[in-house]
Protein backbone atom coordinates (compact mmCIF):
# COMPACT_ATOMS: atom_id res chain seq x y z
CA UNK A 1 0.00 0.00 0.00
CA UNK A 2 2.64 2.29 0.74
CA UNK A 3 4.38 1.28 -2.54
CA UNK A 4 1.28 1.91 -4.49
CA UNK A 5 0.81 5.83 -2.83
CA UNK A 6 4.54 5.88 -3.46
CA UNK A 7 4.48 5.21 -7.32
CA UNK A 8 0.80 7.10 -7.83
CA UNK A 9 2.90 10.38 -6.05
CA UNK A 10 5.21 10.17 -8.92
CA UNK A 11 3.32 9.49 -11.55
CA UNK A 12 0.67 12.03 -11.05
CA UNK A 13 3.41 14.49 -10.46
CA UNK A 14 4.88 13.42 -13.95
CA UNK A 15 1.72 14.00 -15.24
CA UNK A 16 1.20 17.26 -13.44
CA UNK A 17 3.99 18.22 -15.21
CA UNK A 18 2.43 18.07 -18.81
CA UNK A 19 0.12 20.77 -17.73
CA UNK A 20 -0.28 21.94 -21.02
CA UNK A 21 -0.35 18.69 -23.13
CA UNK A 22 -3.25 16.65 -21.35
CA UNK A 23 -5.45 19.97 -20.51
CA UNK A 24 -6.72 21.79 -17.85
CA UNK A 25 -9.33 19.71 -16.58
CA UNK A 26 -6.84 16.64 -15.69
CA UNK A 27 -4.61 18.79 -14.43
CA UNK A 28 -7.14 20.12 -12.23
CA UNK A 29 -8.28 16.40 -10.89
CA UNK A 30 -4.40 14.93 -11.41
CA UNK A 31 -3.58 18.29 -8.44
CA UNK A 32 -6.15 17.26 -6.54
CA UNK A 33 -5.71 13.77 -5.84
CA UNK A 34 -2.00 14.30 -5.55
CA UNK A 35 -2.71 16.42 -2.56
CA UNK A 36 -4.75 13.63 -1.10
CA UNK A 37 -1.98 11.02 -1.97
CA UNK A 38 0.30 13.40 0.29
CA UNK A 39 -2.13 13.20 3.25
CA UNK A 40 -2.30 9.26 2.68
CA UNK A 41 1.73 9.60 2.32
CA UNK A 42 1.99 11.48 5.36
CA UNK A 43 -0.54 9.22 7.33
CA UNK A 44 1.92 6.27 6.48
CA UNK A 45 5.03 7.95 7.55
CA UNK A 46 3.11 9.74 10.99
CA UNK A 47 5.87 8.03 12.96
CA UNK A 48 8.59 9.38 11.08
CA UNK A 49 6.93 12.71 11.29
CA UNK A 50 6.03 12.73 14.67
CA UNK A 51 9.95 12.39 15.33
CA UNK A 52 11.06 15.54 13.47
CA UNK A 53 12.29 17.49 16.29
CA UNK A 54 13.50 14.38 18.37
CA UNK A 55 14.56 11.16 18.26
CA UNK A 56 18.05 9.76 17.51
CA UNK A 57 20.86 12.01 15.50
CA UNK A 58 18.21 14.69 14.81
CA UNK A 59 21.89 16.13 12.84
CA UNK A 60 21.89 13.02 10.39
CA UNK A 61 18.20 13.61 9.52
CA UNK A 62 18.11 17.86 9.26
CA UNK A 63 18.17 17.32 5.64
CA UNK A 64 15.49 15.10 5.48
CA UNK A 65 13.08 17.13 8.12
CA UNK A 66 13.83 20.46 6.03
CA UNK A 67 13.32 18.75 2.27
CA UNK A 68 9.98 16.96 3.79
CA UNK A 69 8.18 20.27 5.77
CA UNK A 70 9.27 22.32 2.51
CA UNK A 71 7.24 19.54 0.63
CA UNK A 72 4.21 19.97 2.95
CA UNK A 73 4.58 23.11 2.84
CA UNK A 74 4.83 23.96 -0.85
CA UNK A 75 1.95 21.47 -1.69
CA UNK A 76 -0.27 23.14 0.63
CA UNK A 77 0.08 26.46 -1.36
CA UNK A 78 0.09 24.38 -5.08
CA UNK A 79 -3.45 23.36 -3.90
CA UNK A 80 -4.21 26.47 -2.65
CA UNK A 81 -2.96 28.61 -5.72
CA UNK A 82 -4.36 25.68 -7.89
CA UNK A 83 -8.05 27.02 -6.67
CA UNK A 84 -7.50 30.34 -7.22
CA UNK A 85 -6.44 29.55 -10.77
CA UNK A 86 -8.72 26.98 -11.41
CA UNK A 87 -11.04 27.62 -14.68
CA UNK A 88 -13.04 24.39 -13.88
CA UNK A 89 -13.38 22.50 -10.79
CA UNK A 90 -13.16 25.19 -8.62
CA UNK A 91 -13.79 28.08 -10.62
CA UNK A 92 -17.12 28.69 -9.22
CA UNK A 93 -15.51 30.32 -6.08
CA UNK A 94 -14.33 33.18 -8.13
CA UNK A 95 -11.38 33.93 -5.61
CA UNK A 96 -9.34 37.42 -6.30
CA UNK A 97 -6.08 36.98 -7.14
CA UNK A 98 -5.50 34.86 -9.81
CA UNK A 99 -2.58 37.16 -11.42
CA UNK A 100 -0.77 36.89 -8.00
CA UNK A 101 -1.68 33.04 -7.67
CA UNK A 102 -0.82 31.67 -11.27
CA UNK A 103 2.54 33.05 -10.78
CA UNK A 104 3.40 31.44 -7.62
CA UNK A 105 1.57 28.15 -9.32
CA UNK A 106 3.86 27.98 -12.11
CA UNK A 107 6.99 28.73 -10.05
CA UNK A 108 6.39 26.49 -7.07
CA UNK A 109 5.47 23.65 -9.44
CA UNK A 110 9.07 23.56 -10.46
CA UNK A 111 10.52 23.42 -6.69
CA UNK A 112 8.38 20.86 -6.08
CA UNK A 113 9.54 18.91 -9.02
CA UNK A 114 13.02 19.50 -7.63
CA UNK A 115 12.17 19.14 -4.22
CA UNK A 116 10.27 15.61 -4.44
CA UNK A 117 13.03 14.29 -6.54
CA UNK A 118 15.93 15.18 -3.33
CA UNK A 119 13.59 14.34 -1.23
CA UNK A 120 13.49 10.66 -3.35
CA UNK A 121 17.02 10.86 -3.34
CA UNK A 122 17.85 11.28 0.43
CA UNK A 123 15.32 8.06 1.23
CA UNK A 124 16.82 5.60 -1.56
CA UNK A 125 19.21 4.09 1.01
CA UNK A 126 17.33 0.90 0.89
CA UNK A 127 16.11 1.00 -2.78
CA UNK A 128 20.43 1.37 -3.58
CA UNK A 129 20.91 -1.75 -0.98
CA UNK A 130 18.51 -4.23 -2.77
CA UNK A 131 19.91 -2.98 -6.10
CA UNK A 132 23.37 -3.65 -4.88
CA UNK A 133 22.63 -7.33 -3.52
CA UNK A 134 20.59 -8.06 -7.02
CA UNK A 135 22.90 -6.83 -9.19
CA UNK A 136 26.50 -7.57 -7.17
CA UNK A 137 29.25 -7.38 -9.23
CA UNK A 138 27.36 -5.86 -12.83
CA UNK A 139 26.72 -3.08 -10.32
CA UNK A 140 29.43 -1.03 -11.89
CA UNK A 141 26.66 -1.39 -15.11
CA UNK A 142 24.12 0.16 -13.28
CA UNK A 143 26.07 2.94 -12.11
CA UNK A 144 27.00 3.61 -15.56
CA UNK A 145 23.43 3.74 -16.77
CA UNK A 146 22.33 5.72 -13.83
CA UNK A 147 24.74 8.02 -14.62
CA UNK A 148 24.29 8.81 -18.30
CA UNK A 149 20.43 9.20 -17.38
CA UNK A 150 21.12 11.70 -14.68
CA UNK A 151 23.92 13.65 -17.35
CA UNK A 152 20.63 13.47 -20.03
CA UNK A 153 18.83 14.96 -17.26
CA UNK A 154 21.33 17.91 -16.87
CA UNK A 155 21.20 18.41 -20.50
CA UNK A 156 17.31 18.73 -20.24
CA UNK A 157 17.40 21.13 -17.58
CA UNK A 158 20.00 23.41 -19.31
CA UNK A 159 18.02 24.09 -22.12
CA UNK A 160 14.71 24.10 -20.57
CA UNK A 161 13.42 26.97 -18.61
CA UNK A 162 12.94 25.50 -15.78
CA UNK A 163 15.43 28.08 -13.88
CA UNK A 164 13.85 31.03 -14.77
CA UNK A 165 10.16 29.26 -13.57
CA UNK A 166 11.76 29.09 -10.47
CA UNK A 167 13.50 32.38 -10.42
CA UNK A 168 10.17 33.74 -11.37
CA UNK A 169 11.76 35.25 -14.46
CA UNK A 170 8.94 33.63 -16.73
CA UNK A 171 5.68 33.71 -15.12
CA UNK A 172 3.59 32.14 -17.65
CA UNK A 173 3.83 28.71 -19.24
CA UNK A 174 4.21 27.73 -22.12
CA UNK A 175 1.54 26.10 -24.40
CA UNK A 176 3.82 25.08 -27.64
CA UNK A 177 5.65 22.19 -27.90
CA UNK A 178 5.80 19.79 -30.78
CA UNK A 179 7.65 17.28 -28.80
CA UNK A 180 5.89 13.46 -28.66
CA UNK A 181 4.12 13.32 -25.18
CA UNK A 182 6.51 9.99 -24.15
CA UNK A 183 9.46 12.43 -25.13
CA UNK A 184 8.11 14.66 -22.65
CA UNK A 185 7.40 12.09 -20.40
CA UNK A 186 10.99 10.66 -20.53
CA UNK A 187 13.13 13.69 -20.53
CA UNK A 188 11.24 14.60 -17.26
CA UNK A 189 12.31 11.31 -15.87
CA UNK A 190 15.88 11.80 -17.01
CA UNK A 191 15.58 15.53 -15.38
CA UNK A 192 14.47 14.05 -12.18
CA UNK A 193 17.11 11.70 -11.83
CA UNK A 194 19.23 14.46 -11.83
CA UNK A 195 17.97 15.76 -8.87
CA UNK A 196 17.61 12.27 -7.34
CA UNK A 197 21.26 12.23 -7.66
CA UNK A 198 21.56 15.76 -5.00
CA UNK A 199 19.60 14.18 -2.66
CA UNK A 200 21.77 10.64 -2.99
CA UNK A 201 25.16 13.10 -2.11
CA UNK A 202 23.45 15.19 0.19
CA UNK A 203 22.74 11.94 2.36
CA UNK A 204 25.99 11.03 1.98
CA UNK A 205 27.47 14.34 2.89
CA UNK A 206 25.08 14.53 6.23
CA UNK A 207 25.85 11.12 7.24
CA UNK A 208 29.82 11.73 6.69
CA UNK A 209 29.49 14.57 8.40
CA UNK A 210 27.03 13.02 11.65
CA UNK A 211 29.25 10.51 11.91
CA UNK A 212 31.96 12.64 12.78
CA UNK B 1 9.01 42.52 -89.73
CA UNK B 2 5.47 43.63 -90.06
CA UNK B 3 3.89 40.93 -88.93
CA UNK B 4 6.67 41.01 -86.07
CA UNK B 5 5.39 44.20 -84.81
CA UNK B 6 1.73 43.05 -85.00
CA UNK B 7 2.91 40.33 -82.58
CA UNK B 8 4.29 42.23 -80.24
CA UNK B 9 1.37 44.85 -80.16
CA UNK B 10 -1.13 41.89 -79.56
CA UNK B 11 1.36 40.51 -77.04
CA UNK B 12 1.51 44.11 -75.02
CA UNK B 13 -1.77 44.40 -75.27
CA UNK B 14 -2.54 41.47 -73.64
CA UNK B 15 -0.44 42.21 -70.66
CA UNK B 16 -1.78 45.72 -70.61
CA UNK B 17 -5.40 43.92 -70.49
CA UNK B 18 -4.25 41.44 -67.63
CA UNK B 19 -1.86 43.50 -65.59
CA UNK B 20 -5.02 45.94 -63.89
CA UNK B 21 -6.85 42.87 -63.86
CA UNK B 22 -4.30 41.37 -61.50
CA UNK B 23 -4.08 44.17 -59.26
CA UNK B 24 -7.86 44.05 -59.17
CA UNK B 25 -7.83 40.33 -57.94
CA UNK B 26 -5.19 41.29 -55.42
CA UNK B 27 -8.42 42.63 -52.98
CA UNK B 28 -7.13 44.61 -50.14
CA UNK B 29 -6.63 42.97 -46.56
CA UNK B 30 -7.84 43.91 -43.36
CA UNK B 31 -6.20 43.84 -39.90
CA UNK B 32 -8.27 43.70 -36.99
CA UNK B 33 -7.42 43.08 -33.38
CA UNK B 34 -8.08 44.13 -29.35
CA UNK B 35 -5.55 45.56 -27.02
CA UNK B 36 -5.18 46.99 -23.98
CA UNK B 37 -3.73 49.75 -22.38
CA UNK B 38 -3.00 50.62 -19.05
CA UNK B 39 -1.15 48.39 -16.56
CA UNK B 40 0.46 45.16 -18.80
CA UNK B 41 2.85 42.60 -17.90
CA UNK B 42 6.74 43.45 -17.93
CA UNK B 43 5.95 46.46 -19.61
CA UNK B 44 4.54 48.74 -16.66
CA UNK B 45 1.70 51.46 -17.18
CA UNK B 46 1.61 51.43 -21.43
CA UNK B 47 -0.59 54.54 -23.58
CA UNK B 48 -0.39 52.10 -26.71
CA UNK B 49 -1.12 48.71 -26.62
CA UNK B 50 1.45 45.65 -27.17
CA UNK B 51 -0.92 44.05 -29.89
CA UNK B 52 -1.68 47.92 -31.49
CA UNK B 53 1.74 48.04 -31.87
CA UNK B 54 1.99 44.97 -33.73
CA UNK B 55 -1.12 44.98 -35.72
CA UNK B 56 -0.13 49.02 -36.89
CA UNK B 57 3.01 47.00 -38.38
CA UNK B 58 1.10 45.01 -39.84
CA UNK B 59 -1.33 46.90 -41.55
CA UNK B 60 1.89 49.22 -42.73
CA UNK B 61 3.93 46.23 -44.44
CA UNK B 62 0.55 44.81 -46.26
CA UNK B 63 -0.78 48.07 -47.08
CA UNK B 64 -4.16 46.73 -45.39
CA UNK B 65 -6.79 48.71 -43.28
CA UNK B 66 -6.82 48.48 -39.92
CA UNK B 67 -9.39 48.41 -37.38
CA UNK B 68 -9.82 48.08 -33.68
CA UNK B 69 -12.16 45.46 -31.67
CA UNK B 70 -13.22 47.05 -28.56
CA UNK B 71 -15.87 45.91 -25.93
CA UNK B 72 -18.95 48.20 -25.71
CA UNK B 73 -19.16 49.20 -22.16
CA UNK B 74 -15.26 48.78 -21.14
CA UNK B 75 -15.56 48.11 -17.84
CA UNK B 76 -12.04 46.51 -17.75
CA UNK B 77 -10.02 47.30 -15.01
CA UNK B 78 -6.57 49.38 -15.47
CA UNK B 79 -4.42 47.03 -13.54
CA UNK B 80 -3.01 44.46 -14.51
CA UNK B 81 -4.33 42.30 -10.95
CA UNK B 82 -7.41 43.24 -11.49
CA UNK B 83 -7.98 42.68 -14.86
CA UNK B 84 -6.52 39.06 -14.37
CA UNK B 85 -9.38 38.48 -12.27
CA UNK B 86 -12.15 39.77 -14.33
CA UNK B 87 -10.67 37.78 -17.61
CA UNK B 88 -10.29 34.63 -15.89
CA UNK B 89 -13.90 35.04 -14.77
CA UNK B 90 -15.08 35.98 -17.96
CA UNK B 91 -13.60 32.76 -19.55
CA UNK B 92 -14.99 30.28 -16.97
CA UNK B 93 -17.99 31.27 -17.90
CA UNK B 94 -17.54 31.74 -21.68
CA UNK B 95 -19.17 35.24 -21.49
CA UNK B 96 -19.49 36.83 -24.93
CA UNK B 97 -19.09 40.49 -24.66
CA UNK B 98 -20.70 43.01 -26.98
CA UNK B 99 -18.22 44.39 -29.42
CA UNK B 100 -17.66 47.09 -31.19
CA UNK B 101 -15.41 48.21 -34.51
CA UNK B 102 -15.19 50.75 -36.76
CA UNK B 103 -15.11 48.88 -40.05
CA UNK B 104 -18.37 46.82 -40.32
CA UNK B 105 -18.61 45.54 -43.55
CA UNK B 106 -16.04 42.87 -44.08
CA UNK B 107 -17.41 41.71 -47.68
CA UNK B 108 -14.81 43.64 -49.64
CA UNK B 109 -11.85 41.59 -47.84
CA UNK B 110 -10.64 38.16 -48.24
CA UNK B 111 -8.26 38.01 -46.24
CA UNK B 112 -8.46 39.36 -42.34
CA UNK B 113 -5.45 39.28 -40.16
CA UNK B 114 -7.00 38.66 -36.25
CA UNK B 115 -4.42 39.64 -33.58
CA UNK B 116 -5.20 39.69 -29.75
CA UNK B 117 -3.34 39.46 -26.55
CA UNK B 118 -2.76 36.16 -24.75
CA UNK B 119 -4.99 35.75 -21.83
CA UNK B 120 -4.94 33.39 -19.94
CA UNK B 121 -3.91 30.81 -22.51
CA UNK B 122 -7.03 31.54 -24.62
CA UNK B 123 -8.25 34.52 -27.23
CA UNK B 124 -9.87 37.43 -24.73
CA UNK B 125 -13.79 36.40 -25.11
CA UNK B 126 -14.36 39.34 -26.79
CA UNK B 127 -12.89 38.23 -30.00
CA UNK B 128 -14.86 35.20 -29.90
CA UNK B 129 -18.15 37.79 -30.06
CA UNK B 130 -16.54 38.81 -33.15
CA UNK B 131 -15.89 34.89 -34.53
CA UNK B 132 -18.82 33.91 -33.73
CA UNK B 133 -20.68 37.53 -35.42
CA UNK B 134 -19.43 38.45 -37.75
CA UNK B 135 -19.46 37.15 -41.22
CA UNK B 136 -16.39 35.50 -41.66
CA UNK B 137 -17.49 32.76 -44.14
CA UNK B 138 -14.84 31.94 -47.09
CA UNK B 139 -12.33 34.25 -45.63
CA UNK B 140 -8.64 33.84 -45.29
CA UNK B 141 -7.79 34.55 -41.30
CA UNK B 142 -4.53 34.86 -40.16
CA UNK B 143 -4.16 34.52 -36.17
CA UNK B 144 -1.56 36.90 -34.28
CA UNK B 145 -0.62 37.29 -30.42
CA UNK B 146 1.16 38.77 -28.13
CA UNK B 147 1.82 37.26 -25.18
CA UNK B 148 4.56 36.65 -22.01
CA UNK B 149 5.82 33.36 -22.21
CA UNK B 150 2.35 31.12 -23.77
CA UNK B 151 3.51 31.54 -27.55
CA UNK B 152 0.67 31.50 -29.60
CA UNK B 153 -1.30 29.19 -27.20
CA UNK B 154 -3.22 27.06 -29.99
CA UNK B 155 -5.08 30.25 -31.36
CA UNK B 156 -5.30 28.89 -34.91
CA UNK B 157 -6.78 25.46 -33.85
CA UNK B 158 -9.51 28.02 -31.90
CA UNK B 159 -10.10 30.36 -34.30
CA UNK B 160 -10.30 27.35 -36.96
CA UNK B 161 -12.83 25.62 -34.26
CA UNK B 162 -15.11 28.91 -33.75
CA UNK B 163 -14.72 29.76 -37.32
CA UNK B 164 -15.70 26.12 -39.03
CA UNK B 165 -16.49 27.63 -42.43
CA UNK B 166 -13.03 30.24 -43.10
CA UNK B 167 -9.83 29.10 -43.75
CA UNK B 168 -7.04 29.81 -41.07
CA UNK B 169 -3.24 30.84 -42.39
CA UNK B 170 -0.15 30.34 -39.96
CA UNK B 171 -0.46 32.37 -36.87
CA UNK B 172 2.61 34.46 -35.39
CA UNK B 173 3.21 35.33 -31.98
CA UNK B 174 5.18 37.63 -30.54
CA UNK B 175 6.48 39.04 -26.89
CA UNK B 176 4.48 42.18 -25.61
CA UNK B 177 7.51 43.77 -24.47
CA UNK B 178 9.15 43.23 -27.51
CA UNK B 179 6.45 45.26 -29.46
CA UNK B 180 7.31 47.84 -26.51
CA UNK B 181 10.69 48.13 -26.76
CA UNK B 182 12.20 46.17 -29.48
CA UNK B 183 10.74 46.88 -32.89
CA UNK B 184 13.75 46.35 -34.96
CA UNK B 185 12.82 42.60 -33.29
CA UNK B 186 9.13 42.54 -34.27
CA UNK B 187 10.10 43.34 -37.63
CA UNK B 188 12.22 41.01 -38.52
CA UNK B 189 9.68 38.42 -37.10
CA UNK B 190 7.10 39.95 -39.35
CA UNK B 191 9.08 40.41 -42.79
CA UNK B 192 9.91 36.46 -42.28
CA UNK B 193 6.00 35.53 -41.52
CA UNK B 194 4.75 37.36 -44.05
CA UNK B 195 7.20 36.62 -46.70
CA UNK B 196 6.23 32.54 -45.52
CA UNK B 197 2.22 33.75 -45.93
CA UNK B 198 2.82 35.11 -49.25
CA UNK B 199 4.90 31.50 -50.60
CA UNK B 200 2.22 29.88 -49.10
CA UNK B 201 -0.32 31.66 -51.84
CA UNK B 202 -2.03 34.54 -49.37
CA UNK B 203 -3.34 37.45 -51.21
CA UNK B 204 -2.45 40.78 -49.56
C1 LIG C 1 -5.78 39.06 -18.11
C2 LIG C 1 -4.45 38.72 -18.70
C3 LIG C 1 -4.10 37.40 -18.89
C4 LIG C 1 -2.89 37.07 -19.48
N1 LIG C 1 -2.58 35.75 -19.69
C5 LIG C 1 -1.43 35.44 -20.34
C6 LIG C 1 -1.12 34.07 -20.62
O1 LIG C 1 -1.85 33.14 -20.31
N2 LIG C 1 0.04 33.81 -21.25
C7 LIG C 1 0.90 34.81 -21.64
O2 LIG C 1 1.92 34.51 -22.21
N3 LIG C 1 0.62 36.10 -21.37
C8 LIG C 1 -0.52 36.45 -20.74
N4 LIG C 1 -0.80 37.76 -20.47
C9 LIG C 1 0.14 38.80 -20.92
C10 LIG C 1 -0.36 39.44 -22.19
O3 LIG C 1 -0.64 38.48 -23.17
C11 LIG C 1 0.69 40.38 -22.78
O4 LIG C 1 1.07 41.31 -21.83
C12 LIG C 1 0.15 41.07 -24.03
O5 LIG C 1 1.23 41.53 -24.79
C13 LIG C 1 -0.75 42.26 -23.73
O6 LIG C 1 -1.13 42.86 -24.95
P1 LIG C 1 -1.99 44.17 -25.08
O7 LIG C 1 -1.20 45.32 -24.51
O8 LIG C 1 -2.19 44.33 -26.55
O9 LIG C 1 -3.29 43.97 -24.37
C14 LIG C 1 -1.99 38.09 -19.87
C15 LIG C 1 -2.34 39.43 -19.63
C16 LIG C 1 -3.54 39.75 -19.06
C17 LIG C 1 -3.90 41.18 -18.84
Amino acid sequence: MRMIIQVMLVGSLLALMAYARLGEEVHEILGTSMLLFMFVHLWHNKTCLANIFHGKSPRARIFHSICALLLILILCLQGISGIVVSKHLFAFMQIPGSAFARAIHLCLAYWCFVLIAIHMGLKATRFIKLLTTYFRERMYLVILIYLSIAFYGFLVFTRSDILDYMLLNKAFMSYNSDEPMIVFFLEHIALGIFFITFGMIINKMSKYLSSK
Amino acid sequence: MQRRTFLCTLGVSCLSLCVPQITFAASKALVVYFSKTGEQYGVGVISKGNTAIVAEMIAKKTSADLSEITRVDDTYPKTYQALCDVAKDELTKKVRPKYSMSITDLSGYQTIFIGAPVWWGDWPMVMYSFFEQANLAGKMLIPFCTHEGSGLSEFDKKLAKACPKSRVGQGLAIVGRDAQKHSAKVDTALDGWLKKLAAQGVVF
